[in-house]
């Protein structure tokens, strides 16, 4: 089963993981204590994610636009929730810094769609990640994306980008 | 996990309290111990590998909970998908054998309610193991499917309404 | 007049608050239509709850994934799975690690050639070709920092809402959506860029 695969996997990111300082003890990087602190830690590490869903017809016509921003830190999710009528998304959008002030960027995605076959559901859940620079726009298709020119195939897109938070 | 404890024994306690719920959910909805245990296994190895932390350790079993029962209805999707390529089957699935030992403790009118069970569609199903398998409160299932207690209350009524129109269905063409 | 049945039912779960459940007690002890009709859902409930695995099935089970799980991660460490602290590195070192259990999927993945199945690596495919990764997490995911409740009162300062982030979409209501190709990440860039095609 998925099993054999999954181990040899393992045990290469086992192996690649002792490279990482920290990781093989349990130290954790020290918390901010006292007010002053934490301020601190905030401006270092909040981050304001920009997030505009769009969707848009074959020929790439953009017919419906929204656009958000919200602040995190780097690790914690913001989590768009996209409902249609018979399609429910749940995006988890996760940066994090990294101590050079790259950003990764994780986005996982869960779809429950309704397929027309038969009455039931489908689920299907994903993960992808993308080192990218402050500022730096990505798009993320939960659906993905048509690529022959059929009619009433509507592509939704989440343009995502990441910047260090200033208020 | 703001659970404070140290070393491995937190997640040892962790794994022993929550793998019997899970397993048991697994195998309520695949219906094969094998692919059970498979399954159980994969959701702790994911579990072990995802880079966030839980608020709180009914969150991490709750997630847990989520990853076994996808796993499981995508196990017996697949599993009918290839039955009904091999055309043994008109309609509904057959009842896929456990393996050979005796795993359940069962009399005749359990057999028949287990029968129902799997016939319901995912969602009632659902919410019924969740339920009567993995003890979870309404909200609790809520929490887990992400759907309102008040729809899990809903579904729970409708599954069981439509469980027993199943069973007479049964009990009219056994006699 | 009678109890609705999806009261009874709730009734059964112990999913009634004081008041309510007085109430249908009250009325089950004088009617025996809805006395009856409980003790169905009753044994309902328990005919589906009696259909158990064996203890002794379950316990080997869980002691034979036990050991397998601690022989598949971290082989060769003494500390084995058992010993993984119950919570995660720092955000930086997380950050870290991650690259890495992505690298390690691309490493993989350009390894091997995908069996009939379609099963390679991380992620994992199913049969329509959909990659299946990990799951995510239903509340916000935390960072050892945001346990401080400091931290999380100057994040409801930010962001004008308690509890997780969140952004919620109506999508319009018109159009169909269906899942039509793997999920994708891109650079902008490079979508504009690719777009002539």
């Amino acid at each position: 089963m998925v099993a054999r695969v999954t181990t040899l996997n393992l045990v290469i990111l086992s192996m690649l993981s002792f490279l990482v300082p920290g990781f093989a003890q349990e130290n954790q990087a020290p918390g901010p204590e006292g007010p002053g602190e934490l301020l601190h830690y905030l401006q270092e590490n909040a981050l304001s994610v920009y997030i505009a869903a769009s969707v848009s017809e074959p020929n790439n016509k953009n017919v419906w636009h929204t656009e958000s921003k919200k602040v995190t830190i780097s690790g914690r999710a913001v989590q768009v929730k996209l409902t249609g009528e018979n399609v429910i998304i749940f995006a988890d959008i996760i940066p994090y810094m990294n101590e050079d002030r790259t950003i990764l960027l994780v986005a996982k995605g869960e779809v429950w769609a309704q397929s027309e076959a038969s009455s039931g559901v489908r689920y299907y859940s994903t993960m992808k990640s993308l080192p990218v620079r402050p500022g730096e726009p990505v798009i993320f298709f939960p659906l993905g994306r048509a690529m022959d020119q059929k009619q009433n195939i509507y592509t939704i897109q989440l343009e995502i980008s990441v910047v260090p938070y200033t208020p | 996990m703001s659970v404070p404890e140290k070393g491995g024994d937190s997640f040892r306690k962790f794994y022993t309290k929550s793998f019997s719920t899970l397993l048991k959910v697994a195998y309520h909805i695949t219906l094969d111990m094998d692919a059970a245990e498979d399954i159980c296994q994969e959701a702790f190895i994911r579990f072990y590998n995802r880079p966030f932390s839980f608020p709180s350790e009914d969150q991490a079993l709750y997630w847990l909970i989520r990853v076994v029962k996808n796993l499981s209805f995508n196990y017996r999707k697949r599993k009918v998908t290839e039955y009904r390529a091999m055309d043994k089957i008109k309609q509904e699935p057959e009842r896929i054998e456990a393996s050979g030992e005796d795993l359940l403790i069962e009399k005749e009118t359990v057999r028949i309610v287990q029968e129902a069970l799997e016939q319901l569609p995912e969602k009632y199903r659902s919410v019924l193991i969740l339920k009567e398998y993995a003890g979870l409160n309404y909200q609790e299932i809520g929490r887990v499917l992400r759907i309102s207690e008040g729809n899990v209350k809903v579904r729970v009524h409708r599954a069981r309404l439509q469980l027993e129109t199943l069973i007479q269905g049964e009990d009219v063409d056994v006699r | 007049m009678c109890v609705d049945d999806q009261i009874l039912s709730s009734y059964v779960d112990g999913e009634l608050d004081a008041h309510w459940k007085e109430k249908v007690e009250a009325h089950i002890a004088q009617c025996e239509q809805c006395r009856l009709r409980v003790s169905r859902l009753q044994k309902l409930s328990a005919d589906l709850s009696a259909a158990e695995p064996r203890p002794e099935v379950i316990d080997r089970i869980e002691r034979r994934v036990a050991a397998r799980l601690d022989h598949l991660l971290l082989p060769g460490s003494e500390r084995g799975f058992w010993n993984r602290r119950f919570s995660i590195p720092a955000p930086m070192a997380m950050a870290a690690l991650l690259c890495l259990v992505f690298l390690s999927g691309f490493i993989f993945i350009r390894g091997i050639t995908p069996s009939g199945t379609g099963e390679v690596g991380m992620p994992i495919a199913d049969e329509k070709g959909y990659s299946q990764g990990l799951e995510t997490l239903t509340s916000s995911s935390a960072s050892s920092m945001s346990e401080n409740p400091n931290v999380q009162q100057i994040f409801d300062l930010l962001e004008n809402s308690g509890g997780s982030i969140e952004v919620r979409i109506e999508l319009p209501r018109k159009s169909n959506f269906t899942v039509h190709g793997e999920p994708q990440l891109l650079r902008a860039a490079d979508y504009r860029g690719g777009e002539s095609r």
